[in-house]
């Protein structure tokens, strides 16, 4: 259609060239406005995935950390140490039968009816292959299977969903052996569409055990004894175990009783009540701030926070009771204090100054830096600072405990609940639970003395490179009497019959001992049958005590016992009675044992021994008394009190380096037997100090002493068996450490009220995460991360 | 009588609807230019605090070693307008809060630059002034968390009046924990 009027047509167009105008305008606009936001959401969407894909990928290395860790824990190797050819052999499954003994323990929760090999890096592929399912997640749309290259040493996993939505995330996980085998990298990519992000950790292949005290038997933690480590208890599940005669697998007495029995004792005795009623975390502390625990403190005003950490403990009330001033410090030493830059301070408590010490003591490395500096950064965290307060960090126990007998059949027997018999504050670092039960294997595994039968040692061998023991003429006897000096020999005949236990009254048997005096004894076994009493002597190197090993005869504990005979002479306590080995029999079982006494011996290495095939407590038993010292380190800054310090210094120099890191895996080696320790002299300037993994049928530790390193007990006492064949109940064979007393149920305990009470002493138990295993024990490996070695990618 | 164009009455009533309408239009453009502007300072400050916060997240999560260490030993948690990170290969970085320039800066090898502008504090209130980092420490040396709590003020003239004057900020949190720790438990 035309215009009627021709001018219009012109005026219809300026309208047009405006409207394009302002449509290009706007338009151009609303583009430009439209493209920047989508960029900015572009931008905001790929910051999101990046963040989950990262996200991704620290799931997936947790994941392969845990698949690891457990996949590790099968392999138990009797071998001590996981060195670079060692953790090479066990991820190819190339061991050799130089390496010991290997058993592998059946997988948990899934089988694998085709395993694909002996090696780590098998077992971890079998993992993924049965224990896992993959549904198909195409990764940049390529499928990528379970790969194992067993010339490379690499696993590789097909890509795992982190959830259920096709959008989600996935992971890809990969194992690698390092040149250094002791190392298993695990790269973990995060892909979340198309946005990729990598992480990577080494893993540690290494043998620890990861307690400072682990039992078969009872164990009894006396007053004065802090404990550094987890605590694992094996007892109370067998039959019979619970039965309230047989005791508790646990007893933990406060530190803080028989101080002020008329007002701390009775506030301990509550707290422990109420602990047992409202502790929901079992770490033996009353939170106030906690809608159940706080329940517990309610009504009894003398249990209050008295350190400010939140929480109201044993540490509270002795606070309460001794701070004077209410300034959160028991002031013990105002001297030392006034030395650490807190300076007019007053004596506060004096009651007990071992346990003061031991408080100001424990946990030295307060500053978590790997070394404890006098005066330093760890003195400025409360250590040794002549003061008791929350910088302490006071704990009966630094670490988790660990049960295999379950909660509720222990206190249905105990009648109880049983944080009223394990008293004081148990502190487990991290996300670690204070207290588990029922746990096992892997993670609790019983090590019994059968293993060690056919173990060989590098204690065994070097003792082997010494001199004979001898005589009054020959071997390393007869060359320290001819070299003179204080060294003296004495038959047995000519010595007074002791008794054991050594002071008892209710003694179950007597030997009539040799002496040597002032000896000193290099790598040195000791001959079946030789009962001595070594006084006053230095062994260097290894001390090696020979005995039968088969003493498996239910009466080898009790052929040739003696007994006063009222005249002033001895006669057999059980009259005929024999004990064969194999086809050998004794009528005293002695003469192919040892029962020996050290008294104030000093030890500049390790004492091991043959292991018997059946725990005998009287016959094959160690006694350290007096002022016992064990050194290897030259560098060991107790030796610095010593007076010989200087000479044994030179002594430790002359063994070999390599040696003496053998030596200071144990420096008690002796599955099977019977041992006490303990300096009762109580003198806290003399401690004994043991190192390494202290191995021992049943042990007993008084006095003052410093275990730098894990308690391993291998007998568990049972009814009927053993040295309960003829009768006793399993109470009687405990590993006992530090003080109990007559109200404890101890008869053989000294009385505090006792004007001649020596004191309490002062124990701590430290576990070392980086002590070395010597080679024998049988115990899994584990895969620790390592975590300065995480990097994070692109 | 055929008609030549339109009458000064008209010429003035186009004249007068077009200005009108070109003065609502450009006031109405300009409106929307800022508030386009405003909101794409805004998403854009958004992302770019969300990458620096990712990424300094990340030199926490790698880090082997930090600074300030706790004024007072006993003290674990504490407040700092700075962030000392050592790298794993040794080097250190210095991530700091310019209160006078209200950035945020990074400081490596001497050399410094600025990597986010606008950041400021929240004012005293309920919730402020919030310092940009808070460190949990443990064991007096050891860092535990490190908690980065930024205010951003995006770079644009933002005074809209239809909006109310409103100052826009952005608050940006993030936590990180060093990996060292994590994996040590």
């Amino acid at each position: 259609m035309h215009s009627a009027h021709p001018s219009w047509n012109r005026h219809r167009g300026v309208a047009s060239v405006l409207a394009m105008m302002f449509i290009v305008l706007f338009g151009s606009l609303a583009a430009t406005m439209a493209v920047v936001a989508q960029g900015n959401m572009r931008t905001a969407h790929a910051a999101l995935r990046v963040s989950r894909s990262l996200s991704a990928a620290e799931s997936g290395m947790v994941f392969a950390a845990r698949r690891l860790q457990r996949e590790t824990a099968r392999f138990v190797v009797d071998r001590g140490v996981v060195d670079d050819g060692y953790g090479e052999r066990l991820w190819f499954g190339t061991m050799t039968a130089a390496d010991g003994a290997v058993t592998l323990l059946d997988p948990d929760g899934y089988s694998v009816p085709d395993p694909s090999g002996p090696g780590l890096m098998h077992v971890i592929h079998d993992a993924h292959l049965h224990a896992d399912s993959y549904p198909v997640v195409l990764d940049e749309g390529s499928v990528v299977s379970l790969e194992l290259d067993e010339v490379a040493g690499s696993i590789t996993v097909p890509p795992i969903r982190i959830g259920t939505d096709e959008d989600d995330p996935y992971v890809l996980l990969q194992y690698e052996l390092l040149d250094d085998g002791r190392f298993v990298r695990v790269t973990s990519v995060g892909v979340d569409h198309g946005i990729r992000r990598s992480i990577q950790m080494d893993f540690r292949i290494q043998k620890q055990i990861e307690y400072a005290v682990l039992a078969p038997n009872r164990i009894m933690i006396g007053k004065n004894v802090l404990v550094e480590g987890p605590i694992g208890s094996l007892y109370g599940i067998q039959p019979g175990e619970l039965d309230p005669v047989n005791g508790d697998p646990l007893v933990l007495r406060s530190d803080f009783f028989d101080l002020d029995p008329l007002v701390l004792d009775v506030q301990l005795n509550i707290l422990h009540q109420q602990l047992s009623l409202f502790d929901v975390d079992g770490d033996n502390r009353l939170r106030p701030d906690h809608p159940v625990e706080a329940e517990g403190i309610n009504g009894y005003a003398q249990l209050q926070d008295h350190d400010g950490n939140e929480y109201i403990d044993d540490f509270d009330l002795f606070l309460g009771v001794y701070d004077v001033n209410s300034d959160g410090l028991v002031v013990y030493d105002a001297v030392q204090a006034d030395a650490a830059g807190l300076p007019g301070l007053i004596d506060e408590f004096t009651v007990d100054m071992q346990l003061a010490s031991l408080i100001d003591k424990g946990v030295p490395d307060r500053d978590g830096d790997g070394t404890v500096v006098a005066g330093g950064m760890d003195q400025s965290l409360g250590y040794l600072d002549g003061v008791l307060d929350a910088r302490d960090l006071y704990g009966k126990v630094h670490g988790r405990l660990v049960f295999s007998v379950e909660q509720g059949a222990w206190e249905a027997a105990h009648g109880a609940g049983w944080q009223t018999i394990v008293q004081g504050p148990v502190r487990a670092p991290g996300t670690d639970s204070p207290v588990r039960f029922l746990v096992e294997a892997p993670e609790l595994v019983e090590v019994t003395t059968d293993m060690f039968l056919n173990a060989t040692n590098w204690f065994e061998a070097e003792s082997m490179t010494g001199v004979a023991f001898g005589d009054d003429s020959s071997g390393q006897v007869g060359s320290n009497l001819d070299a003179g000096g204080g060294a003296e020999y004495h038959e047995a005949s000519t010595q007074l019959h002791e008794s054991m236990p050594l002071g008892s009254n209710g003694a179950y048997d007597w030997y009539q001992r040799p002496v040597y005096r002032e000896m000193t004894f290099t790598n040195v076994r000791i001959p079946s049958g030789t009962n001595a009493l070594f006084e006053e002597c230095t062994f260097i190197g290894v001390t090696w005590v020979e005995i039968e090993e088969d003493c498996v005869d239910p009466d080898w504990n009790y052929a040739g016992a003696i007994e006063p005979d009222g005249l002033g002479g001895y006669t057999e306590r059980f009259p005929g009675m024999t004990a064969d080995a194999g086809a050998t029999t004794y009528a005293d079982t002695r003469i192919v044992s040892n029962n020996i006494r050290f008294h104030d011996c000093t030890f500049l290495g390790s004492v091991a021994g043959d292991r018997p095939g059946e725990f005998t407590h009287w016959r094959n038993k160690l006694q350290f008394t007096g002022n016992s010292r064990f050194y290897v380190d030259p560098a060991d800054p107790d030796l610095a009190g010593q007076p010989d310090a200087a000479s044994i210094q030179a002594t430790l120099l002359g063994i070999d380096e390599a040696d003496r890191q053998e030596l200071a895996k144990s420096s008690v080696l002796m599955p099977g037997w019977s041992v006490d320790v303990g300096n009762f002299d109580n003198d806290s300037s003399t401690r004994v100090k043991l190192t390494g993994t202290i191995v021992a049928g049943v042990m007993d530790i008084r006095g003052t002493a410093l275990v730098d390193g894990t308690l391993l007990m291998t007998f568990r006492p049972s009814e009927g068996e053993g040295p309960l064949f003829y009768a006793g109940t399993p109470d009687a064979f405990n590993t006992t450490i530090g003080y109990f007393g007559p109200v404890d149920g101890d008869g053989e305990g000294s009385d505090p009220s006792d004007p001649s009470f020596p004191g309490f002493g002062e124990i701590i138990l430290r576990y070392d995460p980086d002590a070395l295993l010597p080679d024998g024990i049988p115990w899994p490996v584990s895969a620790s991360a390592e975590p300065g070695s995480y990097w994070e990618g692109r | 009588m055929a008609r030549r164009g339109f009458n000064l009455v008209e010429m003035l009533l186009a004249t007068a609807i077009t200005a009108t309408l070109l003065v609502a239009v450009m006031v109405s453009l300009d409106v929307s230019y800022k508030a386009y502007r405003a909101t794409t300072e805004s998403t854009s400050t958004s992302v770019v605090g969300r990458v620096i916060m990712e990424r300094l997240q990340g030199l926490i999560r790698n880090g082997i070693d930090f600074a300030p260490l706790p004024g007072s030993l006993s003290g674990t948690t504490f407040e700092s307008s700075f962030l000392d990170i050592q790298r794993p290969d040794g080097t250190w970085v210095t991530i700091a809060w310019d209160a006078a320039t209200s950035s945020i800066t990074w400081t490596e090898d001497g050399n410094t630059h600025t990597v986010l502008e606008g950041v400021t504090q929240l004012p005293e209130g309920a919730l402020g002034p919030v310092s940009p980092f808070v460190l949990e420490y443990h064991l007096g040396r050891h860092l535990h968390r490190a908690t980065i709590d930024l205010s951003v003020v995006p770079d644009v003239e933002q005074h809209l009046d239809i909006e109310g004057d409103s100052e826009f900020i952005h608050r940006l949190v993030g936590s990180a924990m060093p990996r060292n720790a994590a994996w040590s438990n």
